[in-house]
């Protein structure tokens, strides 16, 4: 559901000419059509609930916007999470800069996305009063877009600005319930959430879930923040399918975290902050996103990501134009210039997460073959079967959930 | 018997040590408070040599939380991170603004609360300590509270740079009203009676006797109140909206690594504070000295002229 | 203009006082009406908040939260004598020591209390980090097996522990224990002390008698500004403690900023305000300085 890049010694390592091109992407690569066969994505937010309906949102007509250079605004707001563009030295991307060449305008790029709920909660008065949050694209996982569209905090996409977008957006990816039309959103990564985790300090590799609860590796182990990843990781190591969850097992999976959580087994539950802990060892196995790993194994070889036997739960995080933004023609201009297959092989080169862009995958392979190894990018059938979404929840459900969490996390 | 006693005192006196054991003892027991003193001194550098020095560190990746290699690129790109430029231009911004507005507002009223007696006086002095004794985080959510339910009002004010100024100015005036009321307790009210009997009236009393002598209060009032905006977080963090200051890019950075840029702003910060304070510190000083040279002068002068006479 | 030569305050006063009117007490009664509401969720995740005069909001509240209530109190406690017994003898000798150094120590003192509060306590984060000179000296000497044994720390490291938690919220508000104690102490009449050295005291007994005493103004300010912000804090919980440390800061701010439950986050922070107040008085009570708020 979330994603955020901590490190980035991979770019300042490209930036400075020690690392080729070539040992990037082999780390590297780009998963497309892989996951278009499982009908996956399609289901994701599927479950036993129907407000994924287009019930809520504005029944206005989207606004036709035209993106030639001459309509932009000579500079906008795109927010994003941490890490999650190609990045040069530390503050150059390189394809926000073809952007602006190419539209002459300035992109002001903020990764200032931290955490679904905590960004939400800086924006939502502004929101809910109907004004301008000064961002032009934000990027949210699936279930809080879901969320943002029915509250009508978010503006309809003009498709005949986006033909790029039409053209190239994989199937796994469209139609999805929580935007049937495709309305509102534009998929910008997926990813997969797993163990991350130290086989060196483990000693050994590890399986399952229930790994983390070893007592070797107590106050070294963290869960993740987000809710859905974690209950959802911990109930399908019960059993449980997390599309299909109801309050009571939200519950179990609660009551089978917490006695961890007591014991100091669990060190706390954390957003992209494991990275640090992780690389440097403070922590020898944690809930992790995919991507990160992939980009932490630069600071620490060592580190590996696990789809546990039990499955492991898949997200997509969406480009979204808040209502009342100020430039959506540059928003969609962005958006269609992003779903260019070698655009995004430039970004998923760097971010390495699940790419939804058609033909961004053979535009990278067609540098590197080896990519194709790559299990995080290009899970096998195997690991496909074993992804996993979350249910989408109704309010009353979020609530609940939510409050159950909150007692685990001491929130 | 006496004299037995005697001699036998003076012997013992001289097979005793030179320097009694008690004395020695005491003389430790003194300055172990010195040394604790000490230690404490360098406790509280401590968390400031490991600021100063990661500054320096290039960090093998986000984090800046290993010291990998030396390096001064930080200091020669000290805004290399744009979000984070921004954020510490409006942190200025709104510590000069709060700063100004706090100080004019609490020196006016501490001038009423130290000069005048007037009903209602308990009760304001109640209601400037009040959110002195306030965690800051009480201080902070009803503002919001008051923020969201006013919100659609046509009065009402949008979350973002005039809230935060807002609640600036708010926690900063009881700072301010404190200090000012000290300074202008000590002051000599005789002074401005002179200067009226020499015909000043009360504008020009205050203008040129009043005003200058409390001026010290008031700068240091001003100090208190502009670090104590630029360094807040916990009000700020409630009614920012989407806004970010200084220490809410600190706060946000923390998950993702902080930049090494943070750093060198933090010492930069310091090291102006601190080069501010031993300014005044001399000017201080040395104003004394000049005053003490002057009186003695003067004295010596008299007494040369009565000498003569 | 003779109504304003008598009544010269008013004017004075009421630009500061209003702003503090609306901007202070104001919101406390938003809050507290706001502490009352109801909050429902409908189809389209929006909240609706009615006045239902919910005083279970409260009991709720404190129901729930109660561990971290005391938690919050045990800590700032700990943290307010931690940093007196650090701050007192440093203030002393500055106070009675120093001479003409007094300036430039007071000068050092503050120092360090002008880099940002957040990058401070990251700084201890980075200090206290599992693998640290810091961490690996307690641990050869025994120190961590002491606390690991007490429950201040656990698995022989110090960062997501109380201990932690604790240590970095004395430091921080280290300067409002010395700066106070150190006025109050200056202040006294040094031949008082010469006195009762000539009545036969020692020192130590004058030092009980007759330093501490007077000092006392300095104890109360200093303790109550180290109190109660560290009762409100919880950035130290945040990023240096773990899910067990949760203060009633960080469960105010979540509430608030995060899950936004206005009602229950509202009666929390009520809740506070009106313990610290209860508090402050009887201490005040106590140490006899009841014109804390006047002067």
């Amino acid at each position: 559901m979330n994603t955020g890049r901590p490190t980035d010694p991979t770019a300042l390592a490209f930036a400075r000419g020690a690392l080729t091109r070539r040992d990037l992407l082999r780390r590297a690569g780009v998963a497309g059509g892989v996951l278009a066969g499982s009908g996956l994505l399609a289901a994701c937010g599927s479950g036993g609930s129907s407000s994924g309906s287009s019930a809520g949102g504005t029944a206005a007509a989207a606004p036709s916007v035209g993106t030639t250079p001459a309509d932009m605004a000579p500079s906008w707001t795109f927010s994003n999470w941490p890490l999650y563009i190609d990045t040069e030295g530390k503050t150059k991307h390189p394809s926000l800069d073809q952007f602006d060449k190419a539209f002459t305008t300035t992109t002001k790029y903020l990764e200032d996305i931290e955490d679904n709920e905590s960004f939400f909660g800086q924006v939502k008065a502004q929101l809910e009063a109907g004004q301008d949050i000064k961002r032009d694209i934000v990027v949210l996982t699936d279930w809080m877009a879901g969320k943002w569209i029915l509250l009508g905090y978010a503006e309809k996409l003009d498709k005949s600005a986006l033909p790029n977008v039409t053209a190239n957006q994989l199937p796994a990816w469209q139609g999805r319930p929580i935007d049937k039309g495709d309305e509102y959103l534009v998929p910008w990564q997926s990813g997969m959430t797993g163990i991350g985790y130290n086989p060196k300090l483990t000693g050994g590799k590890l399986t399952s879930v229930k790994d983390l609860w070893n007592p070797e590796f107590k106050g070294k182990v963290t869960l993740l923040t987000e809710m859905r990843d974690t209950l959802g990781l911990v109930m399908l190591s019960m059993g449980i399918d997390p599309a299909n969850c109801t309050v009571d097992d939200a519950q179990a999976a609660v009551d089978e975290i917490r006695p961890q959580v007591e014991s100091g087994q669990v060190r706390r539950f954390t957003g992209n902050d494991y990275a640090g802990d992780l690389a440097k060892g403070n922590v020898v196995a944690c809930m992790a996103w995919s991507g990160d790993i992939v980009q932490l194994q630069f600071d620490n070889p060592d580190l590996e990501f696990l789809i546990p036997d039990d499955g492991a739960m898949l997200w997509t995080d969406n480009m979204l134009i808040p209502k009342n933004a100020a430039n959506p023609q540059n928003a969609h201009a962005w958006m269609n210039f992003y779903y260019d297959p070698k655009i995004a092989a430039e970004v998923e080169a760097w971010v390495n997460y699940i790419c939804p862009i058609k033909g961004a995958k053979e535009a990278l392979i067609a540098k590197d073959p080896e990519i194709a190894d790559n299990p995080l990018i290009f899970p096998s059938d195997a690991d496909l079967a074993n992804l996993h979404v979350f249910k989408l929840l109704t309010p009353q459900e979020d609530l609940e959930f939510n409050k159950l969490f909150q007692d685990l996390t001491g929130a | 018997m006496a004299y037995a006693e005697a001699t036998r005192t003076e012997a013992a006196d001289r097979a005793a040590p030179a320097k009694p054991p008690s004395q020695f003892w005491r003389k430790v027991r003194y300055q172990l408070l010195n040394v604790f003193a000490g230690l404490v001194l360098l406790y509280l550098f401590v968390p400031i040599s490991v600021i100063i020095l990661f500054s320096f560190n290039d960090p093998a990746g986000k984090f800046n939380l290993t010291w990998h290699k030396f390096s001064t690129d930080a200091w020669a790109h000290p805004f290399g991170v744009p979000s984070l430029q921004d954020a510490v231009v409006l942190s200025l911004k709104i510590a000069f603004l709060s700063t100004l507005v706090a100080t004019l507002l609490g020196t006016l009223v501490a001038l009423a609360l130290a000069r005048y007696s007037f009903r209602g006086r308990g009760a304001t002095n109640f209601a400037i300590f009040t959110p002195m004794a306030t965690p800051e985080i009480v201080m902070g959510s009803s503002l919001l509270t008051l923020f969201i339910a006013t919100s659609g009002w046509p009065i009402g004010v949008d979350l973002g740079f005039w809230t935060i100024l807002i609640a600036h100015i708010m926690f900063n005036i009881s700072y301010v009203v404190v200090t000012v009321k000290a300074r202008v307790y000590g002051f000599d009210r005789r002074l401005e009676e002179a200067a009226m009997d020499l015909y000043a009236n009360s504008y020009t009393t205050f203008r040129r006797i009043t005003l200058p002598l409390i001026m010290p209060g008031i700068g240091a009032a001003a100090a208190l109140a502009f670090a104590l905006s630029i360094d807040d977080f916990i009000v700020t963090q409630f009614n920012r909206g989407a806004e970010v200051t200084f220490p809410l890019f600190i706060y946000g950075a923390a998950r993702n690594g902080v930049p090494v840029q943070v750093n060198v702003i933090g010492s930069i910060i310091f090291l102006v504070a601190v080069g501010g304070m031993l300014l005044n510190l001399m000017i201080q000083n040395s104003r004394a000295k000049r005053d003490a040279r002057a009186s003695a002068g003067a004295v010596r002068r008299a007494q040369a002229s009565e000498a003569a006479a | 203009m003779g109504w304003l030569r008598k009544h010269a305050a008013y004017p004075l006063l009421t630009p500061g006082m209003t702003w503090l009117l609306i901007f202070f007490f104001v919101p406390m009664g938003f809050m507290f009406v706001k502490s009352l509401q109801t909050v429902t969720v409908d189809a389209t995740f929006h909240q609706h908040y009615t006045l239902t005069w919910e005083w279970s909001n409260y009991t709720e509240a404190i129901r729930t939260y109660h561990s971290q209530f005391i938690r919050s109190f045990l800590y700032a406690g700990i943290a307010t004598v931690a940093a007196f017994l650090i701050a007192y003898p440093l203030a002393y000798v500055i106070a009675f020591r120093a001479g003409r150094w007094k300036n430039l120590l007071l000068l050092l003192v503050i120092a360090p209390f002008f880099t940002n509060y957040l990058i401070r306590t990251l700084a201890w984060g980075t200090l206290l980090a599992d693998d640290s000179i810091v961490t690996r000296a307690l641990d050869a000497i025994g120190f961590l097996t002491v606390t690991d044994a007490l429950g201040w720390t656990s698995e022989h490291r110090l960062l997501a522990t109380p201990f932690a938690v604790v240590a970095a919220i004395t430091y921080n508000y280290l300067a409002f224990m010395i700066l106070p104690l150190y006025v109050s102490l200056e202040k006294i009449d040094k031949r008082l002390l010469e006195a009762s050295l000539d009545l036969y005291a020692n020192r130590v007994r004058a030092f009980l008698r007759v330093t501490l005493p007077l000092s006392l103004p300095g104890v109360f300010a200093g303790t109550l500004l180290t109190f109660i912000p560290a009762t409100g804090d919880y950035v130290n919980a945040e990023l240096l403690g773990s899910p067990q440390t949760k203060m009633i800061g960080n469960i105010v701010q979540s509430k608030f900023l995060v899950i936004n439950d206005y009602p229950t986050a509202s009666a929390l922070s009520f809740t506070l305000m009106a313990i610290m107040l209860v508090l402050i008085s009887i201490y005040a009570r106590i140490l006899g300085t009841e014109e804390v708020t006047t002067t």
